[in-house]
């Protein structure tokens, strides 16, 4: 029998209402997800990849509770994430890419305590949790250090210690390799399998294609806010040959292919 | 109970470390009282020992201590959505309204000391004897101020979140509060329309009860007004905040794009 599903996408769609022109405005409707479904079980490293504007980001705000749905449904652990928040938000993290989501004026272990103070961690073992965070991710000689004269890769790796926080079941990397030089990026895919061995389930977003081939069980491609595949790699890889692709297409020929509506036009 | 105070507290301590690294800030909450001691000072030396305690010390501290809540508190939202922790903070299972609240208190904090600043620049500078007919009311008049003017800075933070282009009111409502509460001058020298309009806000009684404890003269029942108002604002941000937690996100205003 099937696992029960620890996230679950149901016909989701999301517009955006905005205005465009300056003396003479006009509302304007974006529609950056048109109704897409998948599953996500638990352990699994579940890759989203699109193109720019697909909706991955959309897609994850919506998970992480951060954005609201214009209709159909998001659930985590069973809970909708517009309404169950509070069942929830203590049971996730997520990391969106870049060097941001961090105090740059304060050092990396006062971030530390701060979002462990948010995520209500006792106080009393907050001290050994970050000392091993910090360790872990190689940023306990700079904890003291103010974020802001830390390199991109470093504050990455702040934000994975960040998220860790809380010990969560799921985490929503969204293009966390962004921006990384190739030693960074190896050094975050080995945090990322770590974190999958564990246990937890992981959701990331990259533009990585060699990334989310190494690191991704299954993966969704989602193209103009619809969902166009889902797949693990080799699945994709075996349909898109059947589409025509050669046998030793990669997944980034898979990935081209779909996008601009080769293999599934 | 305990995990708010924990909010509170760790808000409050992170706000003040972050703020005070910022150098618009340390001008706002260093600098400027300064400015206005030396200003409001130079303009009330040669008026009544009332009215210089009033409008000079307590004027100059009371208009700094404002304008931390309107620059930090308020914009500190915006700061947070272009810092890309807004998502973070507000998703955190402490609860954003605590978190916000923490980090008000944090600014006020430093709002504090601004008016210690400029009480003292105004006294080291113009060696006038510091005048308090009531001492116990002047103490209550400052604590319940800083209170209310903690629940306007909570009550706009709220807003803040809402509205990505509510920081264009933030450059607004600094000046019409100085004018409109009789912080710098007088309320009844204002038309009558406007003087009702101060009535409005909470720092008018909040002056208003501190002038009858510098003077004497008048009655201490401004602290009703005073505490009012306060509660009102509380009911109001309260009312905005859980309002906050579905209009958020159904508008999508919690980030920079």
């Amino acid at each position: 029998m099937k696992e029960q599903a620890i996230i679950s996408v149901k016909d989701l769609k999301r517009t955006f209402k905005t205005k465009v022109g300056v003396i003479k405005q006009e509302k304007k409707q974006v529609e950056a997800l048109k109704g897409i479904s998948f599953d996500v079980y638990p352990g699994e490293i579940f890759g989203l990849l699109g193109p720019n504007g697909a909706g991955k980001t959309t897609t994850i705000k919506i998970l992480t509770t951060l954005l609201a749905p214009t209709s159909g449904q998001a659930s985590l652990f069973g809970y909708d994430a517009f309404g169950g928040e509070k069942h929830i938000r203590p049971r996730i993290n997520f990391i969106f890419g870049g060097e941001r989501s961090l105090y740059w004026r304060l050092s990396a272990e006062d971030n530390l305590k701060y979002f462990a103070d948010l995520y209500k961690i006792p106080r009393k073992a907050q001290g050994a949790l970050i000392d091993e965070l910090l360790t872990r991710l190689g940023l306990f000689e700079v904890r003291k250090q103010k974020v802001e004269t830390f390199s991109k890769g470093m504050k990455q790796r702040l934000q994975i210690a960040r998220s860790l926080l809380n010990n969560p079941d799921i985490i929503f990397l969204d293009e966390p390799s962004l921006g990384l030089d190739p030693v960074g990026a190896r050094a975050l895919k080995q945090i990322i399998r770590e974190i999958a061995d564990q246990g937890k389930t992981v959701l990331l977003t990259t533009h990585y294609m060699l990334e989310a081939e190494e690191l991704c069980d299954r993966i969704a491609i989602i193209n103009k806010g619809e969902l166009i595949a889902i797949d693990t790699v080799r699945g994709l890889k075996q349909h898109a040959h059947h589409n025509g692709l050669s046998q030793d297409a990669t997944l980034e020929d898979v990935y081209i292919s779909m996008v601009s509506g080769g293999v599934y036009a | 109970m305990l995990s708010i105070l924990i909010t509170l507290s760790a808000s409050s301590v992170q706000q003040f470390k972050t703020s005070i690294n910022r150098a618009m800030f340390r001008f706002c909450v260093i600098v400027s009282p300064i400015i206005w001691g030396l200003l409001l000072g130079m303009i009330y030396k040669e008026a009544s020992l009332q009215d210089f305690t009033l409008f000079a010390l307590l004027g100059s501290g009371l208009s700094t201590f404002w304008a931390s809540i309107c620059f930090s508190s308020a914009s500190d939202i915006h700061r947070e959505r272009w810092y890309g922790t807004l998502e973070n903070i507000y998703a955190a299972p402490a609860g954003f309204r605590w978190i916000v609240l923490g980090k008000i208190i944090g600014n006020s904090l430093w709002g504090m000391m601004s008016i210690g600043i400029s009480f003292f620049v105004v006294w080291l500078v113009y060696r006038r004897p510091l005048i308090i007919e009531h001492p116990l009311w002047f103490t209550i008049g400052l604590l319940i101020m800083t209170l209310s003017l903690i629940a306007i800075g909570y009550f706009m933070a709220g807003l803040f979140t809402l509205s990505r282009n509510a920081r264009l009111m933030m450059n607004f409502m600094e000046f019409p509060v100085y004018i409109l509460c009789g912080i710098l001058f007088p309320i009844t020298l204002l038309p009558k329309v406007l003087q009702y309009v101060g009535h409005l806000l909470s720092p008018t009684w909040a002056i208003k009860l501190l002038r009858y404890s510098i003077t004497g003269e008048g009655t201490y029942n401004h602290i009703y007004g005073l505490i009012l108002l306060t509660v009102i604002y509380i009911i109001l941000a309260d009312i905005f905040f859980n309002a906050i937690d579905r209009k958020c996100r159904i508008d999508a205003t919690l980030e920079v794009y």
